[in-house]
């Protein structure tokens, strides 16, 4: 009797639970469609060509010379001419820039040269139909050029002049990479030794540009544009081992820059954020401002010294300026009283200390957010304890520009106002205006030391004894060809950053398959991989703006799409976190639902066996 | 008939809401997050009507996420608010939820009188007598002590306060309607309809229901789910017993008869004893629905002015309610959860959430389909605990519910567990609310502790009353069980 039941058993507790666990089974597609990983297609494909692209070669830009022989006489004959050129060719094409030991900095394919005998009768030139190497034969009929008394500077603004009205080349996009090498016959220049010596050299970095002459006779002059030229004894029979050797020399300069005057390793990166933008932050620190205080024009400053240096790196950086007074912003070092030298000095060894990041609020500024990179030039004005301040050198000098700099962080420089004596009777008058001319010394520093920030060296070091000359922009501080050097150096870093950070990305989304990509993302790297695509194009046809241009928007683009919110917040949300996410809720309430399911239908079962056993 | 003890508690309860008033209550209570939410705040009403008159959208800058109608409604009252200083006081729409709380007070009297005489006919059905079955019926016992008791004289008095009586002053009187009444939100409108749908079904007055259960959805969604019990209401009457223990019972009274001609005989007392299925009526509901919404419909876009705004009202109303983008602390278990929540797994835990209150209704009305009004109960506690934006009228509503199952609840434990708990949380949620906003010495888990002290209380609530119920059918069964097996037992003795 036990065992038998006579009526059915009852289903209800049974219809409830399953009513209970229903919706949970009807609920699985719901929830894999909404917690569906949504991915954008990234073309991993072209993201591996990309790599193996980048990771065989750089991004080289073109480099074409021009080699003019000019001379007025008969100096080679047309074979002559032909076993010069050939002579040139392979020399220079295997050229490698003098301080990388590495090919990042080379261009590409070596040179392009074209060799041209430009005498007043005859017009050869070594190869025919390169368009963008064209010389305009007859310089020696250019007027200015017989005129007596030019300084290397004038010469040098007429060689541009000459080939720039000549050559109808307006397009300057164009121009980079484009060198000439203009070899004069001395003769031209009998008067030689008289050449102007006071170049208006503002920066006086080539203070000392023509007092010696050159000992051989011969004399290397690389202008600030894209000019060099040789004057010496241009003999065939001594061409090899005299031009020859000064004319690689012009053109490693071109190549990789002149010689660091320190000896110091260029840095690898320039200082620049991802898109290409830096921010100059201007600061002038009153150190005491009880004695007293200092404040500046800067738009003022600005239009005089900087903004034309600004405008000159227009193609390599996107720089822009902010400026502000600081006071009470004492160094972090004590100075000595220094009897030798009548000055408080301090030692060149101390100077990384010199910063006082407890005192001196540089990064106030509110562009400074992001990912824009701030370049900070300090400008500290010493108070009267300490004043003159100076640095001092090991080998017991005091230092010329009383500046330092550190990479990737900006540098400093000591200001010591003039004629104290004159300040000393209105102490505690209103500040004090630092005028132009008072800062253009400074002035000269800093351009210096953004030079050495962007990794060239402070200032061009000329070699008088082997008659040796670099002159330098008195305007910009940085001469044209050391832009196009700058923006080589830009592109290869860039595509190299660009296809790094591309293949981060790419092997960070096929490892994280619970990633979700945006569409954002995706077209982002789309673009990012058409805008490297095109400066490989660019670079192709040389131009060297858009080559920079393009790899700057490929990496930029590159580093945009890495560093995407959306990225960076599923990065935190591995797959162990679903386990967290799901069983605070699901555990407690679906283990009940299934169990009480497993129950019934049990329950049920044995009820209606019992059920049956009676109806048997 | 009047009774005394309903008009002195009515009176009271008027006296109470305009004392609060003229003290100037509403400018505390309205901004409590208790009590007002996103969807009922009567200030965000009146930017809608700021909107509305400058004509703009009534939804422009989410600031209003209520129906137009009541927009309409409420709207004129909200914009010449200040009259004279005492007048001030009163929001001027106060009137109306006073009216609003009366009247459901009313219906729920009513509906009270009703459920109690449909409990007296199923009483006399099953021909209880106190002596044979102590321990199994105790409703007659149960009603005397939830019953008022002391303010009663005599006997004959104490029989008058009945179950609509006690269902009317307990919504009256409940610290949580008179909070939200005084505190001026549109929650006691919002329950008013709950309660005509709920009055219309269980009188058979189909269009009514319509009207209520199409009104209440439209302002605030919730009420959708309420179909399921007015569908049980409107086809099979009030509350009952069991199907089983009514044909037990058929069984019992035919057991004199011969077993052959029985089965025609049980189903003659069946016809006898239930109502029928009214199908009929049933129909006419469905088609007053359909009426009421292409009325409601056709209105909002009058009020909006143009149909094309109409895409706009449903994603700014049942959107909102449904995505949950007010995240502002309330006393749900919403706002926690998705500030903290995974933008990613947002839109699932959302479903999940609202699912909750789905996913109980089809067992709680395969178990309780005999009690469509005990079905209203429990589903309207269930919204109130889980909706997204919750507030103490809601509550009001579901205790005032509750008050018209007592009959069936006399097995009830924990009430004291519940009360306190409704205590605590009233008590307690201000002043953590406080702690973490205003004095900034706590923080946002301190309120949550609240909400889920609320949330608890209320679950013990529900699955207290569900137990409760389901024991009092049980020991109906039971003793059925029990009587009819001794009769047997007596009659074979007899044989």
């Amino acid at each position: 009797m036990a065992d038998e039941r006579s009526t059915k058993p009852g289903s209800k507790r049974l219809w409830i639970t399953i009513a209970t666990i229903l919706p949970f089974i009807l609920g699985i597609p719901l929830w894999l469609k909404s917690t569906q990983v949504y991915r954008a297609a990234l073309p991993f494909k072209e993201i591996d060509d990309f790599q193996t692209w980048a990771s065989g070669n750089s991004l080289k830009l073109p480099c074409r010379l021009n080699i003019i022989i000019a001379s007025s006489d008969e100096l080679l004959t047309k074979p002559q001419f032909a076993s010069v050129a050939s002579l040139l060719a392979p020399h220079l094409q295997s050229l490698r820039p003098r301080d990388s030991p590495d090919e990042d900095e080379s261009c590409q394919n070596g040179f392009d040269i074209q060799v041209t005998y430009d005498s007043k009768k005859v017009c050869l030139r070594s190869k025919e139909g390169l368009d963008s190497l064209y010389w305009p034969c007859g310089l020696l009929d250019y007027g200015f050029l017989r005129a007596a008394h030019l300084s290397d500077d004038i010469l040098d603004n007429l060689f541009w002049n000459y080939a720039y009205t000549r050559t109808a080349k307006t397009n300057e996009s164009e121009a980079g990479g484009l060198y000439t090498i203009i070899l004069l016959h001395k003769s031209q220049f009998e008067n030689a030794e008289s050449f102007n010596t006071d170049a208006d050299d503002a920066t006086g970095t080539n203070g000392q540009s023509n007092q010696h002459k050159a000992e051989s006779g011969s004399r290397t002059v690389v202008g600030k544009y894209r000019h060099a030229w040789i004057i010496g004894d241009l003999d065939f029979s001594s061409f090899e081992t005299e031009v020859v050797p000064r004319v690689s020399e012009v053109a490693r300069t071109f190549l990789g820059g002149s010689r660091s005057a320190s000896g110091r390793s260029k840095p690898r990166n320039l200082p620049l954020s991802a898109d290409g933008e830096a921010i100059l932050s201007f600061s002038l620190l009153n150190a005491e401002p009880e004695d007293w205080t200092f404040d500046w024009d800067f738009e003022d400053l600005k239009r005089k010294f900087f903004q034309p240096v600004v405008d000159a790196l227009k193609g390599v950086a996107r720089l822009s300026l902010e400026s502000q007074v600081l006071y009470y912003t004492p160094k972090a070092v004590k100075s000595q009283w220094d009897a030798a030298h009548n000055a408080h000095v301090v030692p060149v060894k101390q100077l990384p200390f010199f910063v006082n990041s407890n005192e001196w609020h540089l990064d106030s500024s509110t562009a400074a957010t992001g990912r824009s990179k701030l370049l900070h030039l300090a400008v500290y004005v010493p108070g009267a304890k300490e004043y003159p301040l100076h640095f001092l050198h090991k080998n017991g000098k005091l230092s010329l520009t009383d500046g330092f700099t550190s990479p990737g962080w900006g540098g400093v420089v000591v200001y010591n106002p003039k004629n104290v004596s004159l300040l000393d009777g209105d102490i505690h008058s209103s500040a004090h205006r630092i005028t132009a001319k008072d800062f253009e010394s400074v002035a000269g520093v800093i351009v210096a030391q953004l030079r050495t920030l962007f990794g060239l060296p402070p200032v061009l070091q000329d070699d008088p004894q082997r008659g040796f000359f670099i002159l330098s922009s008195a305007r910009t501080g940085f001469a044209e060809w050391e832009l196009d050097l700058l923006l080589r150096r830009r592109a290869v870093s860039d595509m190299a950053a660009a296809a790094s950070t591309l293949t981060s990305l790419s092997s960070l989304v096929r490892n994280l398959p619970s990633m979700v990509i945006k569409d954002e993302i995706g077209e982002q790297v789309k673009s990012s991989l058409v805008a490297a695509d095109a400066a490989r194009d660019h670079a192709a046809r040389g131009s060297y703006l858009h080559t920079a241009e393009a790899a700057c928007e490929a990496s930029s683009l590159a580093e945009e799409a890495f560093f995407h919110p959306s990225i960076m917040s599923v990065l935190y949300n591995p797959t162990e976190h679903h386990l967290a996410i799901y069983t605070p809720f699901f555990v407690p309430v679906l283990l009940h639902a299934v169990l009480a399911v497993i129950k019934e239908v049990s329950r049920y079962r044995r009820e209606w066996r019992r059920f049956k056993q009676k109806r048997e | 008939m009047t009774k005394p003890i309903v008009w002195r508690g009515a009176a009271l309860a008027i006296a109470v809401r305009f004392a609060f008033a003229a003290m100037g209550v509403q400018e505390h209570l309205g901004r409590r997050v208790e009590i007002v939410t996103p969807l009922t705040s009567l200030m965000r009403l009146a930017e809608g009507q700021w909107f509305k008159q400058h004509g703009l959208s009534p939804y422009a800058g989410s600031a209003y996420h209520g129906s137009p109608l009541l927009l309409s409604l409420l709207g004129p009252l909200t914009s010449r608010g200040t009259g004279g200083q005492l007048l001030a006081k009163f929001h001027s729409s106060f009137f109306v939820f006073l009216v609003a709380d009366l009247l459901g007070a009313f219906l729920l009297q009513k509906m009270g009188k009703l459920v109690e005489s449909a409990h007296q006919f199923y009483q006399a059905e099953l021909q209880l007598d106190p002596e044979t079955s102590k321990s199994a019926v105790k409703e007659p016992r149960g009603k005397i002590r939830l019953g008022i008791r002391k303010g009663c004289k005599g006997k004959e008095v104490h029989a008058k306060v009945g179950l609509g009586d006690l269902a009317a002053l307990s919504y009256l009187l409940n610290p949580f309607t008179i909070a939200v009444c005084v505190g001026g939100t549109t929650s006691p409108v919002e329950n008013l309809l709950v309660i005509v749908a709920l009055y219309g079904a269980l009188k058979g007055n189909a269009p009514l229901a319509a009207f209520g259960w199409a009104m209440s959805t439209h302002l605030s969604l919730y009420p959708a789910i309420l179909l399921l019990p007015i569908s049980f209401l409107m086809v099979s009457g009030s509350d009952r017993p069991q199907l089983k223990v009514l044909e037990r019972a058929c069984l019992r009274n035919a057991s004199d008869v011969a077993s052959t001609d029985r089965r025609s005989e049980v189903d003659e007392l069946r016809s006898k004893a239930f109502l029928p299925l009214q199908w009929r009526r049933y129909g006419h509901f469905w088609f007053f629905s359909v009426l009421w919404w292409l009325a409601i419909i056709f209105l909002s876009a009058a009020a909006l002015g143009g149909h094309e705004n109409l895409v706009e009202m449903i994603s700014e109303t049942y959107g909102f309610i449904l995505r949950v983008d007010d995240l502002s602390p309330n006393l749900g278990l919403f706002w926690y959860f998705f500030t903290e929540v995974f933008t990613h797994f947002r839109e699932f835990f959302v479903m999940v959430f609202h699912a909750n209150i789905l996913f109980v209704l089809v067992p709680l009305t395969i178990r309780f389909h005999h009690r469509p009004l005990f079905l209203a109960y429990t589903m309207v506690a269930v919204a109130t605990m889980l909706k997204s934006y919750p507030s103490d009228g809601d509550a009001a509503l579901s205790l005032g519910l509750l008050a018209l199952c007592t009959p069936v609840l006399s097995d009830f434990r924990f009430s004291f567990l519940v009360l306190n708990g409704y205590l605590v949380v009233a008590i307690l949620s201000p002043s953590m609310y406080n702690l973490w906003i205003w004095r900034g010495t706590g923080n946002a888990n301190f309120y949550f502790a609240m909400t889920l002290v609320y949330a608890c209380v209320q679950s013990i609530l529900i699955v207290e009353s569900v137990g409760a119920v389901i024991r009092h059918d049980r020991s109906l069964w039971k003793s059925f069980e029990v009587r009819v097996k001794e009769e047997s037992v007596v009659k074979a003795h007899d044989d």
